[in-house]
């Protein structure tokens, strides 16, 4: 069942009535059983005990990390005046140990599970490729492992749970059922946002009134991801596979139009996907955390991961790149560098280099190849040589007499940073990095931008004037729209505020629009790219 | 302790008016690069330890959190 189906949409109905009526007062159950027969209805059976696996032993981790911190609390409570203080802290310092013992064994398992259901087929191609490199005659047989739906979602919101259970920001779950409706959300499970323990399991378990105005908030939000997903993405996959998937026949700048096109393509697969989850919970008043905030606005690509896959980057931030920068290893290694590079560089060095391998896990994140790895190296390039370089810009820009408020340098700024995501694209799009490297070269065989304005791009992949009429006018009032939101111009208050002739005048025109200018067929069932990682 | 303060935020974001701001998480005026700088900064400063626990929006949207933050740290008994 995709969230695009018809199946989706019963199945949205029977779950919302259920929940308002006859399961109002027991609305968590309501949706753990939607959560799980949603799971089971989109990836089957077979990988349903991956699910649970990872459900049930974060679960007991939580109760373990908070058992053991209580024990070490009434110990210091009880005997507090008996100890000296060396020993006190010592007792602290075990207790921290106990407890990252603990939540290492935790997470190096659930962690293991997806590495060796996502990354083993790729490690034994590698060590194919050395026994072949070496004419050893040894080939170990590629591994064909089922790839559970959602893992690398569902893992990391698990494991986001232990670590705050561990760092005492959060009280463990004490009811299993619960839990396991906060591990598989439905429709969240698929494609995220990754949600925060403290900010989306309350909102799961209590009770929500039926809204309209915000059942009406969520329908359209909903509209507005089908809209991305069906008129948009759709629509740009017919270029952008032409393109991508023949790599010999295509040269010059229409190639990188193709990265630019798979860039929207991407977002609005990805996005729309996000709003049908967001507007499917604003339904049943549950608020999700945002996961784009207009990244075709950014300033830099620094600016871009902070507006692209939102919680991604925050779950990165919060428990990869803070412990690693503020580790002791990276304070020493902090102190080194500034006796060897000098004060600017040395402060930042560590902080970098913490960067770096953040980028680089985000990379693999996305999937087991090289050309994640290069885009993770890729972007943390970028992202690195700004702070590094940063005071030199200041001052190459105040002798060039820029500032920032100056709207030509801002639309500078997003160009540079739309050109720099779209060489990116190269290598998230192509089937392998050499063939995106193959690309690019034969990107800049020829210099010839007005090939976008000539009749023969319609014959690209057949999509034809009417399709590539439509594609772009979509495009156009996205654009429109994202400026109206990067201004904080909230659209649904202000069509709430209209009279009922335009209001419904409006809807219509969303709803049919989709309907007639939708790129589906009979038995459509659409896959998001997000949700194979 | 507050002019010392504001005097080691400025030589990290001299772009800032730290008197004034009182949202520099929440409003991302600030980014995790100028998180670090700034523990560190302070951890040296005020012989403290900031752990990735204290990296919470609340501790650092304005100077007074900061402040609050180091004195707390600084007068844990172990």
């Amino acid at each position: 069942m995709s969230l695009f189906s018809t199946y989706f949409i019963i199945f949205l109905i029977v779950i919302v009535l259920f929940y308002f009526t006859i399961l109002k007062n027991r609305q968590w159950v309501c949706l753990l059983i939607a959560s799980y027969l949603f799971y089971i209805f989109c990836g089957g059976l077979k990988t349903l005990p991956f699910l649970i696996i990872t459900t049930i032993s974060t679960f007991i981790a939580g109760i373990l990390l908070e058992k053991t911190q209580k024990k070490y609390e009434c110990f210091i409570k009880e005997n507090k005046d008996k100890f000296e203080k060396h020993k006190l802290k010592q007792l602290k310092v075990d207790n921290r140990t106990k407890k990252r013992i603990i939540l290492s064994i935790f997470i190096i398992f659930n962690l293991g599970i997806l590495a060796v259901l996502k990354y083993s087929g790729f490690i034994v191609e590698q060590i194919n490729h050395i026994f072949a490199h070496n004419n050893l005659n040894k080939n170990i047989a590629t591994p064909n492992l089922l790839l559970p739906l959602g893992i690398s979602f569902y893992t990391f919101q698990s494991i986001g749970y232990i670590i705050d259970v561990y760092r005492g920001k959060i009280k463990a779950d004490k009811d299993i059922f619960k839990f396991a409706l906060f591990v598989s959300y439905f429709p969240q499970i698929i494609q995220g946002p990754i949600s925060r323990y403290n900010q989306l399991a309350n909102q799961l378990y209590d009770t929500h009134q039926w809204d309209y105005k915000r059942a009406k908030f969520g329908i359209q939000r909903m509209l507005f991801g089908y809209f991305k997903k069906l008129i948009i993405a759709e629509r740009a996959t017919i270029i952008v596979d032409a393109i991508f998937n023949n790599p010999d026949n295509y040269s010059g700048f229409i190639i990188f139009f193709a990265a630019f096109l798979y860039g929207f393509q991407i977002y609005a697969d990805f996005s729309g996907g996000i709003d049908i989850i967001i507007g499917t919970s604003e339904i049943l008043g549950i608020k999700m955390e945002e996961n784009f905030k207009q990244p075709f606005m950014a300033k830099s690509i620094a600016d871009y991961w902070q507006r692209w896959h939102i919680t991604l980057g925050t779950w990165m931030r919060d428990y990869l790149f803070y412990p690693l920068a503020l580790s002791k290893k990276f304070n020493k290694l902090g102190k080194k560098s500034r006796s060897i590079f000098g004060n600017q560089v040395g402060k930042i060095l560590p902080a970098v280099i913490a960067s770096f391998i953040v980028f680089l896990c985000v990379g693999i994140w996305h999937g087991a190849s090289w050309k994640y790895i290069f885009y993770g190296i890729y972007n943390a390039f970028f992202v690195s040589s700004g702070t590094l370089f940063e005071k030199n810009y200041i001052k190459i820009k105040s002798k060039l007499k820029i500032t920032d408020d100056l709207i030509s340098w801002r639309i500078f700024q997003t160009a540079r940073t739309i050109f720099l995501v779209t060489v990116g694209r190269y290598m998230t799009r192509a089937d392998s990095f050499n063939i995106a490297l193959k690309l690019i070269k034969n990107t800049l065989k020829r210099f010839d931008p007005w090939v976008i304005i000539r009749p023969s791009i319609l014959e690209i992949g057949g999509i034809g004037i009417y399709d590539f009429t439509i594609l772009f006018l979509a495009m156009i009032l996205w654009i429109i729209i994202d400026i109206l939101h990067e201004n904080n111009i909230q659209i649904r208050e202000y069509i709430s505020k209209q009279d009922i002739v335009f209001r419904w005048t409006l809807y219509f025109i969303g709803i049919f629009s989709i309907i007639i200018f939708g790129k589906y067929g009979i038995g459509y069932a659409a896959r998001f790219i997000y949700q194979g990682f | 302790m507050n002019e010392r303060v504001i005097e080691i935020l400025e030589d990290i974001r001299p772009d800032v008016d730290f008197e004034a701001e009182n949202k520099l998480i929440d409003d991302d005026i600030l980014d995790s690069f100028d998180i670090i700088a700034i523990v560190q900064e302070f951890n040296e400063e005020y012989d403290i330890n900031i752990n990735p626990d204290d990296l919470e929006a609340e501790n650092f949207n304005d100077v007074k959190s900061m402040v609050k933050l180091i004195h707390k740290l600084q007068e844990e008994d172990f």
